[in-house]
C-alpha cells in the first residue's frame, strides 16, 4: 500500500505527462469500447427493422441485394416483379397477407415507395411494433402522400402541404412529376428505420404519375391532366418487390421453394431475417479489422506511457537515491515503478470507461437522429470487463519494463549523484 | 414494297415462333459436395424440418446404385435419416416424438448439351437425398438447441446450412463437422 502511496505521489508530481498519458490511454479504451458498441447498435437497428414479413420476394437475384433494396433503400432492383406474378402469389392458399411495394421515384433525394393500404398495418419494426402516424392518416386520395419523420422534419412538411415528385432516385432530378402533385395525407412518428427516410404514395398513384411518360420522359403530345388519368385504369404493370406473410410458419419453406420454382417468371424469395445474417457474415470481417485496429490503437497508448516512464526515469534518479538513502530495497524500487504503470493504466481505464459513457449518453440522440443508430447504454458485458481487466494487467507488465531498468540503475549508482 | 412486307412477315413469323421454342422451362438449383441444407419451421408443438444433401456426402456416391453393397449403401442411409430424432438430437426436456419421417433419393437430370466426363448427356447425374419431417414436442419452449449425429453418421458431409423460422423470428447458422451443434435460444 505505502508503495503505490509513494507512486501516486511522484506521478502527482508529474501531473501533466501523467495526465496526458492517461488521457491517451482513456481514448484508446474509449475507442475499444466504443467499436463494440457501434457494433452491436448497428446490428440491432438492422435486426430491429423488419419483423413479421415471412419472405420478401422480388426479381431473381441474390438475397442480400432483394433484402437491401426492398426494406433498407440501398441499392436497385435488377429487374421487376409483372403484376400478373404479384397477383399469383396472393393466391397462394398459404399466403395469409402481401403487400406490393414499388420504388424508382424520389423526393429531394428520399426514395417514394408505392404500396397499399396494408403496408401500414403489415409493416412491423422492433420486435413487432406497426407504425403510428404523428399527425394526419393514411392516403385516401389518388395524390396523396404518407411522409416518414425525417422527410417531414429536414424539409419542413406539415400534413396538407404540396409536394412534387422527382423521376429517378438523384438528389438533383432532371425530370420531375410537375403536372401531378400531392398532397401530404400523414405523417409517420419515427420508427428508427428506413420509412422515416420513405414518401409513401398509393401504388395506383406511381402509375397515374408516369401514365403520360414514354422511355423515361414526359410525352409533350400525350399529356394526362390529374383528374383524367383519375378516370383511367391505373392497375399497376409491375411492381418492385412484395412483402408476404404466411399464416402458417411450417409452410415458409415450402412456399419460399415454390416462389423459387415458379416457372413463368424469374423470381426470388427470400426469408428477411436468414438475410441478415448472411449480411453479419459479410461484414463479420469488417468487424474485425475495426476490433483489431482499436486494439492496436490501445497498444500504442500502453507504449506511449512505458516511453513516458523511461524517459522520466534519469531524471528521477535523485528520487530513487533518495529512496534508497532512507531505507528502501531495490525491489521497492521496481515495485513502485510497476504500480506506477498499473495506476496509470487503471486511471485511463477509469476514465475512458466512464468518458465513454458519458459521451454516449450526451451523443446518442443525434447519433438516432442522423444516422438512425440506437446505440444501447447498457452496463460493460463480461467480454469487455475482461477486455478492460486485460488492458490494467498490460499496463502493470508494461510499467515493469522502466520498473527493470530502474531497479538495475539503483543497484549501479546507488547514492552517487553525478552532477 | 412487297418484299418489306415478306420480311415483316416472316420477322413476325420468327417472333410467333420464339415464344414456343422457349417454352420448355429450364432450371437448376445448385449443388455443392460437402454441403446440405437443413430447414427448420416452427410452429406451436410442431416443428418441420427438410433436409437436402448431396448424395455424394451421404453414401460415397451420386450415380444410380447398381451393385448390391451400393444399394445396401443407400438404404442403409435412409434407415439412419428416417430416424430423425437420433440425426438431430433435441433436448430431452422439450420430450419430442417423430410424427412423419420420409426419406427418398432423388435424381437430378443433366441438361442435354451440357459437356461432362464421366456421363453421357441426358443421363441422371447428381442425386440428392431428401428428408421430410414432422416432430411434435410437448415443451416447444425447451428445444433452445440441436445436437447433430449427421457427421458422424455420413463421413462425407462437412457443412450443413440451417435455415430457421419461428413465431419470434428467422434466423440462419451452420453446423460443421466441428461444431455439430445449433444454438437456438435467440428464436425459440
Amino acid at each position: 500500500m505505502m508503495i503505490v502511496r509513494l507512486a501516486f505521489q511522484s506521478l502527482l508530481n508529474r501531473w501533466v505527462t501523467a495526465l496526458l498519458t492517461v488521457l491517451a490511454i482513456a481514448v484508446s479504451v474509449m475507442l475499444l469500447l466504443g467499436v463494440e458498441k457501434v457494433r452491436t447498435g448497428a446490428r440491432e437497428s438492422f435486426a430491429d427493422t423488419i419483423s413479421g414479413t415471412d419472405l420478401i420476394v422480388g426479381a431473381r437475384s441474390g438475397s442480400l441485394n432483394l433484402l437491401l433494396y426492398s426494406v433498407f433503400r440501398i441499392g436497385n432492383a435488377t429487374n421487376n416483379v409483372t403484376w400478373k406474378s404479384y397477383q399469383d402469389i396472393a393466391k397462394m392458399p398459404e399466403v395469409a397477407w402481401i403487400v406490393p411495394l414499388s420504388l424508382g421515384d424520389s423526393h429531394h433525394g428520399f426514395r417514394v415507395l408505392g404500396t397499399n393500404q396494408d403496408y401500414f398495418t403489415h409493416y412491423k419494426f422492433r420486435h413487432g411494433q406497426t407504425m403510428t402516424f404523428a399527425s394526419g392518416g393514411p392516403f385516401k386520395d389518388l395524390f396523396d402522400a404518407v411522409i416518414g419523420s425525417d422527410v417531414a422534419e429536414q424539409l419542413g412538411y406539415k400534413v396538407g402541404d404540396k409536394i412534387i415528385v422527382a423521376h429517378g432516385v438523384g438528389s438533383i432530378s432532371f425530370y420531375k412529376h410537375e403536372d401531378k402533385p400531392f398532397r401530404v395525407s400523414g405523417i409517420l412518428a419515427k420508427t428508427g428505420t428506413p420509412i422515416d427516410r420513405t414518401v409513401h404514395v398509393s401504388l395506383e398513384a406511381i402509375e397515374a404519375i408516369h401514365i403520360d411518360w414514354r422511355n423515361g420522359v414526359p410525352n409533350p403530345d400525350q399529356s394526362v391532366s390529374a383528374d383524367e388519368v383519375r378516370k383511367m385504369d391505373l392497375t399497376p404493370r409491375a411492381i418492385t418487390a412484395a412483402m408476404v406473410g404466411l399464416k402458417s410458419k411450417l409452410s415458409t419453406f415450402r412456399v419460399q421453394r415454390r416462389i423459387n420454382d415458379y416457372p413463368e417468371e424469374p423470381l426470388s424469395a427470400i426469408m428477411p431475417g436468414v438475410a441478415l445474417q448472411e449480411l453479419w457474415g459479410l461484414i463479420g470481417t469488417a468487424e474485425t479489422a475495426l476490433s483489431v485496429v482499436s486494439a492496436m490503437v490501445v497498444a500504442t497508448a500502453l507504449l506511449g506511457m512505458v516511453t513516458m516512464i523511461l524517459t522520466t526515469l534519469n531524471e528521477r534518479r535523485r528520487e530513487m537515491a533518495i529512496l534508497r538513502s532512507v531505507g528502501a530495497t531495490p525491489a521497492t524500487v521496481l515495485g513502485l515503478l510497476a504500480a506506477e504503470g498499473g495506476l496509470l493504466t487503471l486511471a485511463g481505464v477509469v476514465f475512458g470507461t466512464v468518458g465513454l459513457y458519458a459521451g454516449l449518453y450526451l451523443a446518442r440522440p443525434f447519433i438516432d437522429h442522423t444516422y438512425g443508430l440506437s446505440l444501447p447504454i447498457d452496463p460493460p458485458r463480461a467480454e469487455e470487463w475482461l477486455k478492460l481487466g486485460a488492458i490494467v494487467i498490460a499496463g502493470f507488465l508494461a510499467g515493469l519494463l522502466p520498473a527493470v531498468r530502474a531497479y538495475r540503475l539503483s543497484l549501479a549508482d546507488g547514492m552517487m549523484v553525478r552532477i | 414494297m412487297a418484299k418489306a412486307t415478306i420480311s415483316a412477315l416472316a420477322s413476325l413469323a420468327i417472333l410467333v415462333a420464339l415464344p414456343v421454342l422457349a417454352e420448355e422451362h429450364r432450371q437448376l438449383g445448385p449443388h455443392v459436395h460437402g454441403q446440405g441444407t437443413l430447414d427448420i419451421a416452427v410452429e406451436g408443438n410442431k416443428i418441420e424440418m427438410e433436409l437436402v444433401a448431396p448424395g455424394m456426402d451421404i453414401v460415397g456416391f451420386e450415380h444410380v446404385a447398381t451393385n448390391d453393397a451400393q444399394k445396401a449403401a443407400v438404404e442403409n442411409a435412409k434407415a439412419k435419416l428416417a430416424d430423425v430424432l437420433n440425426v438431430f438430437k433435441l433436448p430431452a426436456a422439450a420430450n419430442c416424438k417423430t410424427e412423419t419421417a420420409n426419406v427418398e433419393s432423388r435424381k437430378e437430370t443433366h441438361q442435354p448439351g451440357e459437356k461432362d466426363d464421366d456421363d453421357k448427356p441426358g443421363e441422371p447425374e447428381h442425386s440428392e437425398f431428401h428428408a421430410t419431417y414432422t416432430i411434435t414436442c410437448e415443451s416447444p419452449e425447451n428445444v433452445t438447441g440441436m445436437e447433430t449425429a449427421y457427421f458422424t453418421d455420413f463421413s462425407g458431409g462437412q457443412l450443413l446450412n440451417v435455415n430457421v423460422t419461428t413465431s419470434k423470428g428467422q434466423t440462419q447458422a451452420q453446423m460443421t463437422r466441428e461444431k455439430p451443434t445449433l444454438d437456438l435460444t435467440g428464436v425459440m
